[in-house]
């Protein structure tokens, strides 16, 4: 990176930091620390939400995802406006007419403080786990790309983060995230823009659509019933509506930015924004994924875009078998590009089958090179996707952009983190402290034990990250862990919404069912990860309402 | 606890008219991708 990339990131993020920092403060009480003084307007908690949504790893690999499958990753957003919707018309009225703080609190008034406890451990478990890789994930892409220390640039990370989440609480991470979310958009729309510019001449937008669609990476929807397919319009339906429901309906870290709106209208307002702005959001980040794969098409790669792979093969034993591959790779890139130009030119049937034909041995000189990373060293990552985007940003973006396309990724990775932080410490707080502590405090007392436990939860975030380097695909497990709990929490605020006989006592036994099942599916790996969340919700509930029905005493709810 | 300030009353907004929005907008998109889907397969 240059100098003045380096001006550019570091006044982006310190701007950032400071103007949170500095607009926040002035103490507002608990009240205002914990729920940013209620009196957020809808784009702010829009931008919010969003933001703590959007994860470092949304900008690095979603594109990555594209760049090797094409567009299907779109339609696991399928379901979330419809969660949003139902988030609207039946979570929000509740918390509003409850005066919570966090989502875990209305489950002490509907059941009894045991379930409170439970649902708010299972987020805290999930969640903190999760802040973590947050922090670790982009760290070690950037790491490895720019040369810098993975130890240093998650300290930086983390601390910069602390900063302003511990100094302003609520209101802080939602000022910043607003403007991480601008800076956000406008590196992916000058990237988009570059990406357009810097195609060969004979290659219009549309030209590159075309290309793209006879590679079989204009794959947006599919309407098929087929099971053994990961990404359906009808699992992005169902699968991921209960996993968008879960998270906007009961993860404290995204209740806890709507809640901070100045009234019921603001925050559903805030939501809707998402429902109408996430989809196309993940398109445009999906599409420049695609234009980066028809972008290489006519610019030599190297073979594989994980530079420390490729080192690691080529300092191994098996570097001449190495070597190898990427000649092939390079021989073949010429026979490619030839092909995509002539294809742009006219366009024929026959050509398409020729060009799909190249990809699948693209991709299969690519897979020989992965094997040989393997060889070398078993411990290597080998998925290079996430690594791809990237290397774009370095190699072709002007100065000062590169700069600020790694803020962009910075400010996704600080913006996540800060929602989870301040929400891990709201739930310790509230659920917790606040429950069970007998001594009064005062306000001011108890927003410096917030900023305590803000402080705590982002120094955990910082060691786990440091710590995940021990452990290979990490950043699946998490995913997994989440899903193992997240229907589990699903069902009991479904069941505490809809089944109005069902009491405590029945909802404790749909827990330990619902959960043990999940439990019992993950171990023999019976199915996807992404449909215990439909599972685990559907036992609690089913559970639930046998057990009330067939409980001899009737119970007080 | 300390008082919250957000206020939990409803306003005039027509809310049906909204969430009605939000599923037109998505049966839209979702024809526009598998538009684009037919039209580059």
């Amino acid at each position: 990176m240059s100098g003045i990339d380096w001006a550019v990131l570091l006044g982006t993020l310190g701007l950032i930091v400071g103007y949170g920092t500095y607009m926040t403060r002035k103490s507002a009480g608990l009240e205002g620390y914990l729920k940013g003084g209620s009196d957020m307007k809808w784009l702010t908690i829009g931008l919010s939400v969003m933001a703590t949504q959007a994860s470092a790893i949304t900008f690095i690999s979603t594109p990555g995802l594209a760049y090797e499958n094409g567009m299907e990753f779109i339609q696991n957003y399928f379901g979330l406006p419809i969660a949003i919707l139902i988030v609207c018309v039946v979570f929000i009225p509740i918390y509003y007419r409850l005066k919570v703080y966090t989502a875990y609190e209305y489950l002490e008034q509907r059941f009894d403080v045991r379930i409170r406890l439970i649902t708010a451990s299972l987020f805290m478990l999930s969640r903190g786990l999760a802040a973590g890789i947050t922090i670790y994930a982009p760290a070690i892409i950037i790491s490895v790309m720019l040369g810098w220390s993975l130890e240093l640039t998650i300290l930086l990370v983390g601390i910069l983060v602390i900063v302003y989440t511990v100094s302003g609480g609520t209101k802080a991470v939602s000022l910043t995230q607003k403007w991480q979310m601008t800076v956000i958009l406008l590196g992916m729309g000058i990237a988009f823009g570059i990406l357009l510019n810097r195609m060969p001449e004979e290659v219009s937008f549309l030209g590159a659509l075309d290309l793209a669609g006879a590679s079989g990476r204009m794959n947006v929807v599919d309407f098929s019933f087929d099971f053994s397919k990961r990404y359906t319009f009808w699992s992005g339906i169902t699968g991921g509506l209960f996993l968008a429901l879960s998270y906007f309906g009961t993860d404290q870290s995204q209740v806890q930015r709507y809640l901070s709106g100045k009234s019921i209208k603001e925050s559903r307002l805030g939501l809707l924004f998402n429902a109408l702005l996430k989809i196309p959001m993940q398109f445009m980040i999906l599409l420049t994924g695609v234009l980066v794969f028809v972008f290489y098409q006519f610019e030599a790669h190297p073979v594989l875009f994980n530079k420390a792979a490729v080192q690691t093969a080529q300092e191994s034993k098996y570097k001449a078998e190495f070597q190898d591959i990427e000649n092939q790779h390079q021989q073949f890139h010429k026979e490619k590009k030839a092909a995509y130009l002539d294809y742009a030119r006219q366009p024929t049937d026959a050509k398409k089958e020729t060009l799909l034909a190249l990809d699948k041995k693209a991709k299969s000189v690519r897979d020989q090179a992965r094997e040989v990373v393997l060889k070398a060293d078993p411990d290597q990552s080998s998925r290079d996707s996430d690594y791809v985007f990237l290397t774009f940003i370095l190699n072709y973006l002007p100065q000062g952009l590169v700069g600020l396309l790694i803020a962009v990724i910075i400010s996704a990775a600080m913006s996540s983190t800060a929602g989870e932080i301040n929400a891990l410490s709201s739930t310790t707080m509230v659920d917790f402290y606040q429950r069970f502590s007998k001594t009064e405090k005062s306000d001011t007392q108890s927003v410096n034990l917030s900023k305590w436990l803000t402080l705590g939860w982002g120094i955990l975030a910082i060691i786990f990250a440091l710590s995940a380097q021990l452990v290979e695909n990490l950043i699946e497990a998490v995913n997994i862990l989440g899903s193992v709990f997240y229907g589990t929490i699903l069902g009991v605020f479904l069941t505490a919404f809809f089944l109005k006989k069902v009491g405590s006592r029945a909802v404790f036994t749909g827990i330990i069912v619902g959960q043990l099942t999940v439990f019992v599916l993950f171990y023999y790996e019976a199915v996807g990860y992404l449909w215990f969340n439909v599972i685990g919700c559907a036992i609690v509930m089913i559970v639930s309402y046998i057990t009330s029905i067939f409980s001899s005493k009737p119970e007080q709810s | 606890m300390v008082e919250n300030k957000a206020k939990e009353t409803d306003d005039n907004t027509n809310w049906k008219a909204w969430y009605g929005f939000v599923i037109l907008f998505f049966a839209i998109q979702v024809g526009f991708y598998a538009w684009l889907t037919e039209f580059f397969s």
